[in-house]
Formats: structure tokens, C-alpha cells, sequence
């Protein structure tokens, strides 16, 4: 992008005022006022049809605005050509939308190419992309997207909306469409690319685990209205109203958690989950991507040995298992949970394997909040 | 029998007349069609009555077709490429323009979102994604090409709907039947070229 192209370098604030978008007889979006600022991630929640999606697309011009305005650093989007507005601010979608005709890089490289990028400069940018998303460039840089597994393409889906380095990312529900698992998995991951690159980030969701675990603030939209805009723990703590204390559930939310044992909280291990010690690398990285998982739990002779994650094998693809795999806290199915979350954050691990003679299950540090909420 | 059917008339160089004149009509229609396709997509609304026109144009039996050119075009090679040309543009124009309008609604979006302009999108993820479906075109055209350039035989269009007619006229059971069969497979080897550029289109920019 020529330099008289690049809008912003780095996002101060983004000020929705007033904005009002209506197909038709439905208001989708009713006079919503709300700021961003700068570096934070800012979750929009609520039910579908409440309008977030819109109020998100309304941002790159996606979706027009029919009263209200939008500024970006204090300049209206309404100004700026919409086409050169979207080459601004990276975008990601659930349905990730991959070209299936064209390669990873082919995909993530598209706009730079459109922008007159040399061929060496786009290759280096997409390989510095792919490793920033933890995928071997060498091993994905040549794919097709119908030859990668679900979180693959998202993790390609987030490359690609990063390559402008554009200071603002919309994310629409970036991870709903990923089995629990491997979702956890994305989001834990997210959260570090986060921290790496401080960009300024407003993201739409439904799930109210996500938007506890991701976002800095939390809006709150309903029938196309702002409910209440605030930190996580103000909303536990100060919900603005019954909707938002049946949302957070902040009547009840903890009332049950010293009765709740590791048991209830775990998910039971599946076969696809078990690898074995003496396996290779290789042979795993198969098996999870058949299985489209990232995440295993390693046994030998039925025994628990700990856990490997994808990213790691691919990084030494020609060891065995028994050089590769993790240890994990280990808990027993009646344990407490509160002791297990606590033995699990001392370790900082997100994942812990419950046994009782031999492994049965997986607990994650954040299925608590799910099942609670 | 057939040694000598294909001696007598000249088979060899009839076949390359015939081809040579289906792969110029092809050729012509592929143009035509495909640009009619964008066109269409560029001004939908003339869609429904353009599609239309080439639609009763295609309703028209073929025979009548290259009747009713005769007092224009005289008899020959011209009314046959024009008719058959006239008679195959439909399957091409009608695919070229579904497969640009039904490109799935995440690639556009994303397309969109990411800063391409509309005419980014047509070159760079319709038209990509349309080929397969254009190529499903071109195969229809293909088959109806042949039909209507052996039919021209019988208004001396030359390649090898002459024979047939010489046939015809003669009551000869042995040139009808060697020159229909071998017709019959050379349209059946020309839809297996098409069906497998059709395969290798879809296998590089299908769905799935």
C-alpha cells in the first residue's frame, strides 16, 4: 500500500455515535453509541439478531450507515473511499473464506499483489505470517485451502487479515465453527498473538465463555441497543440490568463451585485423543490432522505419560512421542475443582488430565466457566 | 468395407473439414458467449430478455434455422457456422453468467472485506470460480456444434454431413453406416475431451 494509501498507523479511538442502521420496517442497529480505544480488544456480545454483526460491518463500510457516524481517529469512514477503508483494517470471518482455487499463499497474498508487491516480498511476509500463526511455512505455504483441517484455515484466515499490518481487526465470530477443543486451543494461542502485536481488535461473539476469556471490555448489544459497555468483572459485579444478570448469570455464578468435583467439570477422553509413546512424530501429526485435532493425550501400556500439542510435533517431526510429550497436572475425578484450577493456574496450564487407574479425561481450565455460566 | 467407404469419400480430409470447422465454431462461440455472460452480469437487468431471445432462438429446430439463413447467407460453410454458432452461444452465456452470479457468499464477503474492488472480484474470484461451470457450457455446445455442422451436409457446408447426403441419395447402406458411426465417435471422443478439461477445472477451482 502506497504511503498516501495507509489511513492510520495506529488506531487512538474509534467513536460510534448514534448510529442507527434499518432494513426495512427492522431496525437492526438502534441509535448505538459506544468507543474503542485504542489497543484494546472489545467483544460484541449478545443473541443473534441483535445487531453486532451489523455494527461490526458498518466499521469497514460493509454495511452503510443510515443515521449516526463512525470516526476513526477522529476522522468520519464515510470520508474515506470503502475500498481503501477494508485494505485499512484486517477482517476475519466465521466461514474463514478461504479461495478454495488459490494456495495459502496465493490467499494471503492476494491483496499485496494487487498493490504491486515483488514476488520475494510477498513470499517473505506470508512465511513470517505462517510462522506467527504456528504453521510450518515450508510444510502450508504451497497448500490448498481444501487440503487444510478446520483450525488450520482459520489460523490462515488470521494471517491473511494481518498482512496489510493493519492496526484495526474485526473478527466475526472466528472460532465458532471449531469443535470445543480446538477452539480452547485458538483462543489460548490468540491470546498470546494479542499480546505480540497490541493491535486494536473488535471482535463479535455469541458465547459468553469467549467473551469472559478474550476481551478487555464487553458491550452487551439486544434488539439492535447497547445494553451495558464494561469490564468484565463490572458486568459480574454491577449488571446494568436483569438481561445482563441472566447473561453473566452473577446471581448464581459461584454459588455452586465448592461442591463441583473434577468429575463434573472434565470431558470424557475419546480414542482420538490417545496416542502412544513409542509413536513417531510423524505418525501423530497424521492421526490429528485425520482427526482434526491439535491437542493428545500420550499413554504407554495404558499408562499416562503426559500430553502433546500439533504445533510442537511439527517442529521436531522426526522424534518419537516419549521426546516430545509435556506433563501436565494430573487430577483424580473427585478432587475439587477449586483445588484443581488453583494447582492448574500455579502451573499456568490450561489443560490437566484427570486418571482414575488408567487416564479418563481431559479438564480445561475454562470448560469451568461454561459449565457454570 | 469400411477401408473402401473411407477411400471412396475421401474420409481423412472430410474429418479434418469437419473438425476444423467445429473447433472454429467452438472457438467463436466460447468468445461470444463468455463475454455475453459478463455482460449480463455487469447489466442484470437485461438478463431475463437477452437469455430469452437465445432461448428461442435454441427452440427453433435446427433444420428450420438453416432455412431460414439461406436467403441471407446463400448455401454452404457460411449459414452452417452462423446457425451452429446462433444455436450453441445459449449453453455458454446462460453458465457463464449462473456460474459468476452463484459464487458462494463467503468468498465474496471476504473478498470484499478485505479491500478488493467489484472488478478485482470478478477477474480474480468469480470468473475463477465460474470456470466449471462454463466448461459444463462449452461441453453442451460442443455436442450441439456437431449435430448442426453434419446437418449442413445437406446445404454442401463440406466435412462429413457430406457423405451422409451422398448416402442418403445413393441408398447406400455401407457409406451411411460407416460415416454415422464414425460421427457418432468422434462426438463421443470430443465430450470425453471436454469432460475431462471439465474434471481438471473442477478439481482446481470447485468447492470442494
Amino acid at each position: 500500500m502506497t504511503s498516501s494509501n495507509r489511513f492510520f498507523n495506529k488506531i487512538q479511538e474509534i467513536k460510534i455515535d448514534n448510529v442507527t442502521k434499518k432494513y426495512g420496517s427492522i431496525t437492526a442497529v438502534q441509535k448505538v453509541s459506544l468507543d474503542v480505544q485504542g489497543g484494546e480488544l472489545l467483544i460484541l456480545l449478545g443473541p443473534s439478531g441483535c445487531g453486532k454483526t451489523t455494527l461490526l460491518r458498518m466499521i469497514n463500510r460493509l454495511v452503510e450507515i443510515d443515521e449516526g457516524e463512525i470516526l476513526i481517529n477522529e476522522q468520519n469512514v464515510q470520508d474515506f473511499d470503502p475500498v481503501l477503508l477494508r485494505k485499512n483494517i484486517g477482517y476475519v470471518i466465521q466461514q474463514i473464506g478461504l479461495f478454495p482455487h488459490m494456495t495459502v499463499k496465493e490467499n494471503i497474498g492476494l491483496v499485496p499483489k494487487l498493490d504491486g508487491w515483488s514476488e520475494e516480498k510477498i513470499t517473505k511476509k506470508v512465511k513470517e505470517l505462517l510462522q506467527l500463526v504456528s504453521l510450518p511455512p515450508d510444510e502450508f505455504i504451497n497448500r490448498r485451502p481444501k487440503q487444510l483441517s478446520g483450525g488450520q484455515q482459520q489460523r490462515i484466515g488470521l494471517a491473511r487479515a494481518m498482512v496489510m499490518n493493519s492496526p484495526l481487526l474485526l473478527m466475526d465470530e472466528p472460532f465458532g465453527a471449531l469443535d470445543p477443543i480446538l477452539r480452547k486451543q485458538l483462543q489460548e494461542e490468540f491470546i498470546g498473538l494479542k499480546e505480540k502485536l497490541q493491535r486494536t481488535i473488535i471482535f463479535v461473539t455469541h458465547d459468553i465463555e469467549e467473551a469472559f476469556r478474550l476481551g478487555d471490555r464487553i458491550a452487551i448489544l439486544k434488539d439492535g441497543k447497547l445494553i451495558q459497555l464494561a469490564t468484565k468483572n463490572e458486568l459480574l459485579v454491577n449488571p446494568a440490568s436483569d438481561f445482563i444478570s441472566d447473561i453473566v448469570d452473577s446471581k448464581q455464578k459461584f454459588r455452586h463451585l465448592d461442591n463441583l468435583t473434577v468429575k463434573d467439570i472434565m470431558l470424557p477422553l475419546e480414542e482420538k485423543y490417545i496416542f502412544q509413546l513409542s509413536q513417531t512424530a510423524e505418525s501423530a501429526i497424521k492421526k490429528m490432522k485425520d482427526a482434526e485435532i491439535e491437542f493428545g493425550v500420550v499413554l504407554e501400556n495404558q499408562q499416562y505419560i503426559g500430553t502433546i500439542k500439533l504445533n510442537q510435533l511439527y517442529a521436531n517431526p522426526d522424534k518419537i512421542l516419549s521426546k516430545l510429550t509435556a506433563e501436565v497436572p494430573v487430577f483424580k475425578p473427585d478432587e475439587s475443582v477449586t483445588v484443581a484450577m488453583n494447582i492448574m493456574k500455579n502451573a499456568n496450564n490450561f489443560i490437566g488430565a484427570v486418571m482414575e487407574s488408567k487416564p479418563i479425561g481431559i479438564l480445561l481450565a475454562n470448560e469451568l466457566l461454561t459449565k457454570l455460566v | 468395407m469400411i477401408a473402401q467407404v473411407w477411400k471412396n469419400q475421401q474420409l481423412t480430409i472430410k474429418t479434418i473439414e469437419h473438425l476444423s470447422m467445429v473447433f472454429v465454431a467452438l472457438a467463436i462461440i466460447i468468445v461470444i458467449g463468455v463475454a455475453i455472460g459478463i455482460f449480463l452480469y455487469n447489466k442484470k437487468y437485461l438478463s431475463n430478455i437477452v437469455l430469452n431471445i437465445l432461448n428461442i432462438i435454441e427452440t427453433i429446430p435446427e433444420l428450420v434455422l438453416l432455412v431460414i439463413l439461406m436467403p441471407f447467407f446463400g448455401i454452404g460453410y457460411k449459414p452452417t457456422m452462423i446457425a451452429s454458432i446462433l444455436y450453441s452461444i445459449l449453453p455458454v452465456a446462460r453458465n457463464t453468467y449462473v456460474g459468476l452470479i452463484q459464487v458462494d457468499k463467503q468468498y465474496l464477503e471476504s473478498a470484499r472485506a478485505m479491500g478488493l474492488a467489484e472488478r478485482e472480484i470478478l477477474w480474480k474470484i468469480r470468473i475463477p470460480l465460474a470456470l466449471p461451470m462454463i466448461a459444463a457450457g462449452i461441453r453442451i455446445a460442443i455436442v450441439f456444434v456437431m449435430g448442426v455442422i453434419t446437418l449442413g451436409g445437406l446445404i454442401a457446408a463440406g466435412g462429413l454431413g457430406g457423405p451422409i447426403q451422398t448416402g442418403i441419395h445413393l441408398y447406400d447402406r455401407d457409406i451411411i453406416l460407416v460415416t454415422g458411426l464414425w460421427i457418432g465417435i468422434l462426438a463421443v471422443l470430443l465430450d470425453s475431451i471436454g469432460s475431462f478439461i471439465e474434471k481438471v477445472l473442477n478439481r482446481k477451482y470447485g468447492y470442494d
